[in-house]
């Protein structure tokens, strides 16, 4: 059996293997924060990081990429022999809030909404996605959770270090809140991670290490020397999301972090952000909100899936799979509602759903989605886009939930 | 603050980099960019106060160093405003986490010397301009200038009524007592335009002496000499120069030997006017003409000194050879005009000689605009002005109760006593709600404004209310006092006076004290647990 470090060691030897070098990187400079590797190595990894992102830049040439790898196995070399030193376990993943039956109800002449009551455990090292519809609560349930909405009901207890906390105060210290509107900031990227890190406490020598771990760490290098004007919106969010990072919470919260977000960026924070709930220097707990509701879904631990203020779904996605029985499929094509309804008229507990993008189609467990997908075939119906959603919770979003 | 980083040197670059990763505290207060702006700002201005066109000939006034500070205070006060928006900047406080607890008293005072800045920025600029002024002329001969001045003005007929009077020698004589008296038609048709009291009494001084003309004696007697009615404005103590030292005092000389000085010099004025020696004369007429062309522009040709003395030996004064120049007049105005701003250039150069209410009403105001700073860097702009709406209507409506119901000023200080101590016990209990309560917050805010005068409030509700410094520990400075009619009556001294006055200014300046060095870290507690705390909206 392979203890932790090796897991480790073997995902950036296959990353490497790949020419991964933007992963290997990320992991090797994780690995020596995580591991507490000397000084020199950490060092190494960051001059890597720094070096690959600033090529990035410039547009690398294939010859500095294979000098890059070289430097890189090089430096995972270094690392494995090292090994002996640094047999660290993962530890128990300790629970950091306990959300106990909380509700919030918002009361106007024009409108009033009722959150109705969820509970929620929030422990080290595991997502929880947020998700649902404009409107049905998530942003309240995150503020309620960082402590910026008082709850009506119900209570939230925090546990930090293996103690119950109720002082807000030292409770907000651990606690990062990114809400979607970012509040702007001043100075350029770098000072400003600088005096955060500063603030908490990083002074001196070990400032310029954080904050060149961080920006390293989160692809910042090219963009460390631009103000809030000069940086695009994901990157402004990366920014925040480094920042937040500097204080090391325990719990992190984003409110729809991928609403602005390229499907690559999309995918390469979701990436980040299941590194950091994985790392084992500062194990945090991370509960976002979104949209992105298959993007989210490979990432969390446990999806809430919030509809008119109250949980329709809370849990893990292969409780949900097994809860699920039925088929439900995401369909477009050059047919019409009206095609399909003919096609499928015989079949049980049938519900077609058009959508401005495709047809979302639910069916008994009695046809499979093989015979379903035959079926269109065999009457020569031209698919462009198919998805099986059975086990996604996007399935609730259908008037069917 | 880029625009300050990218015009500060190399060595500033690397404090502010110091600051921000070592003191980070320091840094938020942006003190280091302000200091290096207002020195950059001071140096320009300060280039300005020496650029400033000044010579002998045309010096400017006090108005015109006035308007001159004025005008630089626009750009100061810019410079106040971008501070103010900068420290809003990069104020942390308004975050959760990164606020600063214990560097609270040291913050308050960067924050009160920062606003000190812009408004030291113009003096450099002044203080130059003044003393290019001050050393135009040294103050021996600025003192021997005006001396000389003085001296001989009177030799320069010149027929304007604001300068001279001239009197028909047939109309005026001198009694007995050497007092000038005149005709009463001709003072009536003179000072009619003139009111005032002393005019009237003048009048009466005169109508009186009118029938005694003809009872001179003395050293003027049967002589009928021709008497010139000297305009006080020229050398009095009460000139229009408004200065009471103006062209008669010494720069070092006390008021006691000014006043000898000039008394002696109205004596020779006198003497001089009636004794009419064409030596004396023509010595002072040299004197003040070369005076014209050393403070003036004279470009009206050399004045001719021998028909000037011809003029004041004759007393022709309506047909006199200044008649025909008119510029004379303004001539003489002029040089006055820069004997005096030279002179007044010199006193302002005299640092301890300011009036120091002045620097008292700065540091005030400065405290004050500190004191908003403070409270907006804890809680929402919105709450701050909320907190002075609330703060007029409540001080509004306790001033006209106190009106209405005539309380004799017994209401505003029970008022503002009572509210201080409620706001001050309620907020305490911030200290133990779960949830944010804007009622609570918004009287903090409240609070927060009046602590810094909340012992003034305190003893003025005591003097009010409960007579404080009338106990019989005060009976000690209770001296007797005999009126006119012979009745004793008893008062206090004036050792009571300094007293009660010395407890009031040790009572301000107590409660300014107490805020920097206690109110302040509390409030600051406070509004740290009311912003933490989740709220209900």
């Amino acid at each position: 059996m392979t203890t932790l470090i090796e897991d480790r060691l073997n995902e950036i030897q296959l990353y490497l293997k790949n020419e991964d070098i933007n992963r290997a990187g990320q992991r090797l400079l994780d690995i020596t924060y995580d591991f507490d590797f000397d000084r020199s190595l950490r060092d190494s990894a960051i001059q890597l990081r720094k070096t690959y992102n600033e090529g990035k830049q410039l547009g690398r040439v294939k010859n500095e990429n294979e000098s890059l790898l070289k430097d890189y196995t090089s430096l995972l070399n270094t690392v494995v022999q090292n090994k002996p030193a640094l047999n660290k376990k993962l530890s128990e993943r300790k629970i950091l809030a306990k959300i106990n039956n909380i509700s919030k109800q918002f009361t106007s002449s024009l409108h009033n909404f009722h959150f109705k009551p969820i509970s929620l455990e929030l422990k080290q090292g595991n997502i929880i996605g947020l998700v649902g519809e404009n409107g049905n609560g998530k942003t309240t349930l995150l503020r309620m959770i960082c402590g910026d909405l008082a709850t009506d009901e119900g209570e939230i207890e925090y546990y930090f270090d293996g103690n119950a906390y109720t002082d807000w105060q030292f409770i907000k210290k651990k606690i990062a809140f990114i809400p979607q509107r970012l509040e702007r900031w001043y100075g350029n990227a770098n000072d400003k991670i600088s005096f955060e890190a500063a603030i908490k406490g990083y002074k001196k020598e070990l400032n310029e290490e954080k904050v060149n771990f961080i920006v390293h760490r989160m692809g910042l290098t090219n963009f460390r020397e631009l103000t809030w004007t000069q940086l695009s919106s994901g990157y402004k969010l990366r920014f925040e999301i480094a920042m937040a990072l500097v204080w090391e919470p325990s719990i992190l919260i984003l409110d729809e972090p991928l609403a602005n977000l390229d499907i690559q960026a999309q995918e390469l924070l979701l990436q980040d952000l299941r590194n950091l709930a994985d790392s084992l220097r500062n194990p945090v707990s991370i509960i976002l909100s979104s949209q992105q509701l298959h993007e989210v879904e490979t990432v969390a631990d446990q999806v809430v899936f919030l509809k008119n203020g109250s949980a329709v779904f809370n849990g893990n996605l292969h409780d949900f799979i097994k809860m699920e029985t039925g088929v439900t499929i995401e369909l477009n094509g050059n047919f019409s509602y009206n095609d399909l309804q003919k096609l499928l008229q015989n079949w049980d507990e049938i519900k077609i759903e058009q959508s401005a993008s495709c047809f979302t189609i639910s069916f008994s467990e009695k046809h499979t989605k093989e015979e379903f997908l035959e079926l269109l075939i065999g009457n020569k119906f031209s698919i462009t886009y198919f998805r099986n959603i059975s086990g996604s919770t996007k399935k609730l979003f259908s008037d069917k939930y | 603050m880029n625009f300050a980083l990218k015009i500060s040197p190399p060595f500033l670059r690397k404090l502010d980099a110091y600051l921000r990763i070592n003191h980070s505290w320091i840094w938020t207060t942006r003190i280091h960019l302000h200091i290096y702006i207002a020195l950059l700002l001071s140096v320009l201005f300060a280039s300005l106060g020496l650029v400033y066109h000044i010579s002998i000939n045309d010096v400017p006034s006090v108005n015109d160093q006035n308007t001159f500070f004025g005008l630089l205070f626009i750009p100061a006060t810019v410079f106040l405003i971008y501070m103010i928006y900068q420290m809003a900047l990069f104020n942390t406080d308004k975050s959760a986490a990164y606020r600063f607890r214990y560097q609270e008293f040291s913050i308050l005072l960067i924050y009160l010397f920062t606003f000190f800045l812009p408004l030291l920025i113009p003096y450099p600029a002044s203080l130059i301009l003044n003393g290019r002024i001050s050393n135009l002329v040294s103050d021996n001969e600025l003192q021997r200038d005006q001396n000389s001045f003085n001296e001989a003005l009177i030799f320069l007929p010149v027929s304007n009524a604001s300068f001279y009077y001239y009197y028909p020698s047939d109309s005026a004589y001198l009694d007995t007592r050497q007092s000038k008296t005149f005709r009463n038609e001709y003072y009536d048709a003179e000072e009619a335009v003139n009111t005032d009291d002393t005019t009237i009494s003048t009048r009466r001084q005169w109508a009186l002496l009118a029938d005694s003309i003809y009872h001179h004696k003395g050293v003027f007697k049967n002589t009928r000499p021709k008497l010139y009615y000297r305009n006080t404005r020229i050398w009095s103590k009460n000139s229009l120069y408004g200065y009471n030292t103006y062209m008669t005092n010494d720069l070092t000389e006390s008021t006691a030997e000014s006043n000898l000085r000039d008394s002696l010099f109205l004596l020779y004025l006198d003497k001089i006017n009636i004794v009419r020696d064409p030596n004396e004369a023509s010595k002072h007429i040299s004197q003040i003409c070369e005076l014209l062309y050393k403070y003036t522009h004279f470009e009206g040709g050399v004045l001719d000194q021998k028909t000037i003395l011809n003029d004041f030996l004759k007393h022709s004064y309506s047909e006199s050879y200044c008649n025909n120049y008119p510029f004379l007049y303004n001539k003489i105005y002029t040089s006055t005009d820069n004997i005096t701003n030279i002179y007044r250039a010199k006193l302002r150069d005299d640092i301890n000689a300011w009036d120091k209410n002045v620097l008292f009403v700065l540091f005030i105001f400065i405290f004050c605009i500190t004191t908003i700073f403070q409270i907006y860097k804890n809680v929402h702009w919105k709450q701050v002005l909320l907190g002075a709406a609330i703060l007029a209507i409540l001080f509004t409506l306790i001033c006209i109760i106190e009106v209405v119901s005539n309380f004799d000023g017994k209401f505003i200080s029970f008022a503002g006593a009572f509210l201080s101590l409620l706001f001050l016990l309620t907020t305490i209990k911030g200290f133990f709600i779960k949830k944010f309560s804007w009622v609570l917050n918004q009287m903090a805010v409240i609070l927060a404004f009046c602590l810094p005068y909340f012992p003034l409030i305190i003893l003025a509700y005591l003097d009010q209310h409960h007579h404080i410094f009338t106990i019989s520990y005060f009976d000690k400075y209770l001296e007797p006092f005999k009126s006119h009619d012979g009745t004793i009556s008893w008062s206090y001294n004036k050792e009571y006076r300094e007293l009660v006055t010395l407890i009031w200014i040790s009572t301000f300046w107590g409660g300014i004290l107490s805020y920097v060095f206690i109110w302040n870290s509390y409030m600051k507690t406070l509004f740290l647990r009311f912003w933490n705390l989740p709220k209900t909206k």
